[in-house]
């Protein structure tokens, strides 16, 4: 029965709704909900008295129907208020014939023109609907409640993604509204093979929460065992998507992500066309995608939207970004204090006049350089936009000229700082800035006792934890590592669009081919033209 | 059972952290870039070239320029015992890995030899084989006070200049694990670069004017002694033999009064040496084809003419193959030394003279017989096609 509700409730709200703010928030009824409504409309008035007392934002309203007595409970906050007004309130003040019978199916079926109206019997799932925005009605004598969608809540418009910018390509990102993240989806995946299903977790927040992937693509493995973690989660409230993230990620302890994040709905879209699965929650604009490896975290939207040449430059410039931003710190610190013969004379002795008279070892000078910049970015970030600028001037003018002119730093390390910084912001990710930065700081100091042996000691053991890595089944380090070469084709270059014709072969075993033949154009008969 | 642990992690720890010994900071070394030994009253007089970082940090305030580098002396009984009493003086540690000149006093290379400085140079891990040695004329210490003209110290002035020099043929530029190699070979015998002072006069503070060090030829090594100077030309020669010459000028008479009229860049060299032993002794066949272009022509006919070109081309091959006679018979006459490497040739082809005594080798070498065919290409004229004034 309560199966039924459910899909008839839902293919409701698919087809028929049409209110822009359609949010649909109801929940599934649930299944443990003991407490049901009894035929006495005082008694059930009672108990709501008594599980919404102190809950100003819950209006309750005795009202009269067809000259039967009824209870109108709605969530002020919530509840949008014309709909309230017209589309309920004036149907019910209307003089319905004094037929008792059957009454409140009539309501449903012919009175009420909401979209999504159901009969709800238990008591606490009616009452979590309350809170969502719908709003209820009780008639006196049914043991059933009237819950009608009427919500509307403030929200934000879909904006341009701000952690994800993107020269090319779609400028939308998701909203902290999941029924506006999940329409973003659908805009784009217009078959029934993509599926959402619907979980809420949280024993306080109550968040919704929606597993999408593409059925005939995603290994079934898969979605079994994201449901399986989702549903072992027992938390109060979800805030942020970060939550979900820490709590069912595979590896806790890593400094490295095994979910990635993304604020792009088409991100999302093309690894849920991979094989993967995105996880959407309400009061986030962010998604999780699952199983997430290394390589994702290097490549951008730009990159597929970009001619393939370009894409393919930019990736291998990204990896040269990532090398300097890791190493150079490091190298600057181990030759200068460990291996002087490696670097040629002339830039030793110019390297040697722009220490000269730097109170403190290099090591020490990297670290505290290393320091600086994280706190000012740090400090850039959290404050004010018009406090930030001068945040940047200070650090700019402070610590890149006083600083050398009062021969603390020597001017090459701001150089190696700068460099590193910038090459920091190439990556796309922002998930994994952190784990770079935590590497660099261990590598400046394995550079500063050990030189570049140090380096080479602790590049293995991130090496190792790296291929010790899994996500969700995958190896992280993958298709590096275990090799697979047709999967070379999006890694570190960026094949032609018309030449990536399968999927990630670990991913989508099931379903490989992605596209046919290239559109190419005919041949040239020699008859064109003249 | 924990605190075994944590004893056992410190233990280890020493392991991975020794590299701290190891730490040198850059303000604490001077990076020497050359050394120049002589003959001290107490055995070895060693000077070097080290960095001072501390006077480029003056941020040019004063019109006193002061030199970027600096010069200590120490003597000692051996080179790494004037090398260590060096830090009586110097107030850094020295880093030798970037040394890469050798000056060797014209005298102590005489008497002492260089093998002493060779091995101080060649056994320690903290210096490099690809340094350079060169001999000076006079003391070697004296050689390194010469301020440079265009570089920032002596020593790297005349790694310049060396590598300058091979647009003329005329440079040697001996690394000493080369020099080694020849030494150690059949004919022990080797060259090494003659560098003098030179005093051009005129205003000092003029690149070029003043005193300036001057490539002026190689010294012949024999058993890791000096023998004698070969001049620039006579250098250029025995690098024929050496297969050394890249590029060049030749200059030539192309008529038959002798005249020098005309003038032939270098731009290819091939060379074939074939080495032989016979009955009579040996000989050493030499093929030399060298192509180039003409860069300067004094004479009156149409040199773009096969004819004309053909006379021009053997005028040139003429002028090749005395050349290389003249070096031959020095050698042979006065040096009694074979410095074109040749006793290692014959080594190769014929191996049961791997062993040969460099004393044997000096004899065989006299009853070798040169048999020179020099094949001289051009193949441009310049940007001009005819000479004017005809």
């Amino acid at each position: 029965m309560i199966k039924k509700l459910q899909g008839v409730f839902r293919g409701g709200k698919n087809i028929l709704s049409v209110k822009q703010d359609d949010a649909g928030a109801i929940p599934a009824e649930d299944k443990q909900d003991k407490a049901v409504f009894t035929a006495d409309l005082d008694r059930n008035k009672k108990i709501f008295a008594q599980r919404l007392e102190k809950c100003s934002d819950i209006v309750s309203r005795d009202i009269s129907i067809a000259g039967r007595r009824a209870l109108l409970l709605y969530n002020d906050l919530l509840v949008d208020k014309s709909i309230l007004n017209e589309n309920i309130l004036e149907i019910c003040f209307e003089d319905f014939q004094k037929d008792g019978a059957g009454l409140i199916e009539r309501l449903k079926n012919k009175g009420i023109a909401i979209g999504s109206i159901i009969t709800v019997s238990g008591i606490e799932s009616c009452i979590e609907m309350l809170f969502y925005g719908s709003t209820v009605i009780i008639l006196d004598g049914s043991g059933e409640a009237l819950v009608m969608d009427t919500i509307r809540w403030e929200k934000r418009a879909v904006e341009n993604p701000a952690t994800e910018p993107s020269i090319r390509g779609p400028k939308d990102s998701f909203t902290e509204v999941l029924y506006v993240n999940a329409s973003l989806l659908r805009r784009r995946l217009v078959t029934p093979d993509f599926k959402m299903v619907d979980l809420t977790i949280g024993v306080k927040s109550r968040t919704k929460v929606k597993v999408c992937y593409l059925e005939s693509t995603v290994s079934p493995k898969l979605v079994e065992e994201v449901l399986r973690r989702l549903n072992l989660i027992d938390i109060d409230a979800l805030l942020a998507e970060s939550y979900i993230e820490e709590l069912i990620e595979d590896e806790p302890y890593s400094i490295f992500p095994t979910i990635q994040v993304t604020e792009r709905p088409d991100v999302a879209v093309a690894s849920i066309l991979e094989g993967r699965v995105v996880i959407l929650q309400d009061n986030t604009p962010f998604s999780l995608i699952m199983p997430a490896v290394a390589m994702q975290f290097f490549q951008s939207a730009d990159d597929y939207y970009n001619r393939w040449v370009f894409g393919t430059f930019i990736r291998i410039a990204r990896v040269a970004a990532l090398f300097f931003t890791v190493y150079l710190p490091s190298l600057y610190v181990a030759v200068t204090t460990y291996h002087q013969e490696m670097l040629p004379t002339a830039f030793m002795i110019s390297l040697q006049a722009q220490r000269e008279g730097v109170p403190y070892p290099a090591v020490f000078e990297a670290t505290l350089m290393g320091f600086a910049f994280e706190i000012l970015r740090e400090a850039g970030l959290r404050l004010p936009r018009a406090v930030g600028q001068a945040v940047s001037i200070v650090g700019a003018l402070i610590i890149g000229e006083s600083a050398v002119r009062a021969g603390l730093v020597s001017p090459a390390m701001v150089i190696v700082t700068a460099v590193t910084a910038i090459a920091a912001f190439t990556i796309p990710s922002p998930g994994m800035y952190e784990p770079i930065t935590i590497i660099r700081l261990i590598l400046v100091i394995m550079g500063g006792i050990m030189g570049i042996w140090g380096l080479l000691i602790f590049t293995l053991v991130i090496l190792g934890h790296l291929a010790s890595l899994r996500s969700f089944g995958t190896p992280y380090l993958i298709p590096a590592g275990p090799f697979i070469r047709e999967d070379l084709d999006d890694y570190l270059i960026r094949a032609p669009l018309w030449q990536m014709k399968k999927r990630p072969r670990l991913l989508a075993k099931k379903n490989l081919i992605r596209q046919g033949k290239r559109p190419s154009p005919l041949p040239d008969t020699g008859r064109s033209g003249r | 059972m924990r605190k075994r642990l944590v004893f056992i992690l410190i233990i280890c720890s020493t392991l991975f952290f020794s590299g701290c010994w190891g730490r040198r900071e850059l303000n604490e070394i001077s990076i020497i870039t050359g050394m120049a030994l002589d003959a001290g009253r107490d055995g070895y007089h060693l000077t070097i070239i080290g960095t001072d970082p501390t006077k480029k940090g003056g941020q040019e305030t004063g019109g006193d320029a002061r030199a970027e580098y600096n010069l200590y002396s120490a003597s000692g009984s051996s080179t790494f015992d004037a090398a260590r009493n060096l830090t009586l003086i110097i107030p850094r540690r020295n880093l030798w890995s970037h040394c890469e000149l050798i000056v060797i006093g014209e005298e102590h290379a005489r008497k002492e030899g260089v093998r002493e400085v060779l091995e101080f140079f060649t056994r320690d891990h903290a210096r490099r084989e690809t340094a350079r040695l060169v001999v000076s004329n006079g003391k070697a210490h004296d050689f390194m006070e010469t301020l440079p003209s265009m570089s920032r110290d002596p020593a790297t002035e005349v790694l310049s200049v060396l590598t300058i020099s091979k647009a003329a043929g005329k440079g040697i530029q001996m690394p000493i694990y080369r020099f080694l190699a020849e030494t150690g070979g059949v004919t022990g015998t080797s060259l090494a670069d003659y560098f003098t002072v030179k005093d051009y006069g005129g205003p000092s503070q003029v690149s070029g004017r003043g005193k300036e060090l001057v490539l002026v030829g190689a010294g012949v090594f024999y058993k890791y002694r000096l023998l004698g100077f070969l001049t620039p030309s006579e250098a250029r020669a025995a690098n024929w033999l050496r297969e050394e010459v890249k590029a060049g000028v030749i200059t030539f008479p192309s008529q038959h009064d002798g005249l020098v009229d005309s003038t032939m860049e270098i731009s290819k060299v091939r060379t074939k040496i074939n080495p032989l032993l016979n009955e009579e002794g040996g000989k050493v066949q030499v093929s030399l084809e060298v192509t180039g272009g003409i860069v300067e022509y004094l004479g009156k006919e149409k040199i773009m003419e096969e004819k004309v070109l053909k006379k021009l081309e053997e005028a040139c091959s003429k002028v090749i193959e005395q050349e290389i006679r003249d070096i031959w018979r020095k050698a042979k006459n006065e040096f009694h030394t074979d410095f074109f490497g040749l006793g290692d040739r014959f080594a190769n082809r014929y191996g049961f003279l791997v062993n040969t005594d460099p004393e044997q080798w000096r004899e065989i070498f006299q009853i070798l017989e040169l048999e020179l065919d020099v094949k001289t290409v051009i193949n441009e004229s310049g940007i001009r096609r005819e000479s004017f004034g005809r």
